[in-house]
């Protein structure tokens, strides 16, 4: 697979969580309102600056409602340019548009966002220098930033749990489907007459993520191995819990480490 | 072969390594000066990758309120509710109230100790204010006058073990 398709995939996979997202926070708009859970009137007290004098006033216009809502929708639109092709000679104008406004959102909410939200961020970002200085070299060097963050997010998650009794017992993930808010019903129940099933479960998850960031580099094809359980993993968790952005945030990062399998892994087998 | 980077591609190269490395040192908390830097990080651009680990969360975060009338009488506690969306996998717009909430019950349950002994600075606290600025656009009582709010936490559903109140404010005026 070239450079090319592997950053049309990115663009495309990040594009539709950015376009999902914004459209829900369309659909919650009620929560961004004064009579919300993220009024602005209050959030800006979290600081001095933000409550008083001028920044506090721009960011008034622009963090208040209708102001946040009107950054939402040209994120929107941008995503669908990126997404319909269009916007291919401006893509730095609308790659520019969903991280300054995805940034704005993550300032003004400092509550209530999670991983998913900061996986974007870290691929807007890259994608933005790319397309402020588009050569190949600077493809490898926000690819290898991308690849290197996933590499992290990984084996962060994967040693935290391998040192955690409840995910060793295999407890873990029945205790979280058991909830409401993260729950999924009769998977839990399922899980707690089948302890077996539990803590493969649970082993499942920990082995992923500590082998599969080591072993992915290996060859391009242990690196499809590696997203295809990845994607497998990430839907079920938004299917299960809910959490439907880390799909599109995580699998945007898969074409930065093909990038890298297909470069090295020849080399690293031979 | 590529010739040298141009002075762009080095400055790119040098500020996402350091970002990366700042990452890497922050998931594992290792220096004083990472955590420094983690309280001036408004934009969230150092992650933290320990995703429901170690502690995983088995637990649910409960908003309610009662009111109080003019008359002196205090009515029941209401919840607040929340209905997870049948197609959540795909279109989870209600994701946001749900996490906010745990976070802010989390973050009161931690900061009210620190308040006890002048809780009047409780007053001031942005998560509290934010739960309160919510809780009093709520639907009230027609004669209600003041409203008091508790942040509880249950255990899982069929869980024997009994709901816990981790912050209870006291009555505030409407």
């Amino acid at each position: 697979m070239d450079s090319a398709a592997l950053l049309r995939t990115t663009q495309v996979l990040i594009s539709i969580g950015v376009a999902i997202q914004a459209a829900e926070t369309l659909v919650a708009r009620r929560l961004f309102s004064p009579a919300g859970l993220y009024d602005w009137r209050v959030l800006s007290t979290n600081a001095r600056w933000t409550a008083r004098g001028v920044g506090a006033a721009l960011l008034n216009v622009l963090l208040s409602c209708p102001g946040i809502l009107v950054l939402v929708c040209l994120q929107l639109l941008a995503a669908l340019l990126v997404l319909s092709g269009l916007a291919s000679a401006w893509m730095v104008v609308a790659v520019g548009i969903m991280l300054i406004v995805h940034m704005l959102f993550l300032f003004r909410n400092q509550y209530g966002t999670d991983g998913s939200d900061q996986m974007m961020l870290l691929v807007l970002a890259a994608l933005f220098v790319y397309y402020l200085h588009p050569t190949s070299r600077m493809l490898t060097i926000v690819f290898g930033f991308v690849a290197g963050q996933l590499v992290v997010a990984y084996l962060t998650s994967g040693v935290a749990k391998a040192i955690s009794p409840v995910w060793r017992s295999g407890k873990a993930i029945a205790g979280i489907l058991n909830t409401h808010a993260y729950g999924a019903p009769s998977l839990a129940r399922f899980f707690s007459r089948h302890r077996w099933a539990a803590r493969a479960a649970c082993w499942g998850v920990l082995c992923y993520e500590c082998c599969g960031p080591v072993v992915c580099w290996i060859d391009p094809r242990v690196a499809l191995g590696f997203f295809a359980a990845g994607a497998a993993f990430h839907f079920t968790i938004g299917l299960c819990m809910g959490l439907n952005i880390f799909f599109w945030s995580f699998t945007a990062t898969y074409p930065a480490v093909y990038y890298f399998a297909q470069k090295f892994g020849g080399v690293l087998v031979h | 072969m590529l010739g040298r980077p141009d002075g762009t591609e080095a400055v790119a190269a040098v500020l996402f390594a350091v970002w990366l490395l700042v990452t890497i040192a922050y998931q594992f908390r290792l220096k004083g000066w990472v955590l420094a830097l983690k309280r001036y990080d408004d934009f969230a651009m150092i992650p933290a990758w320990t995703f429901f680990a170690p502690n995983p969360a088995t637990t649910d975060t409960h908003l309610l309120y009662r009111d109080k009338l003019a008359c002196g009488d205090v009515m029941r506690w209401r919840e607040v509710p929340f209905h997870p969306g049948p197609l959540r996998s795909l279109w989870n717009p209600r994701k946001r109230f749900q996490k906010g909430l745990s976070d802010l019950g989390n973050e009161l349950r931690h900061s009210a100790p620190y308040h006890r002994e002048d809780p009047d600075f409780m007053l001031i606290d942005t998560g509290f204010l934010a739960l309160l600025n919510f809780v009093t656009c709520q639907p009230h009582a027609s004669s209600a006058v003041y409203t008091q709010f508790a942040v509880a936490r249950s255990y899982g559903r069929g869980s024997a073990r009994a709901c816990d109140v981790v912050f209870l404010s006291r009555f505030h005026r409407i």
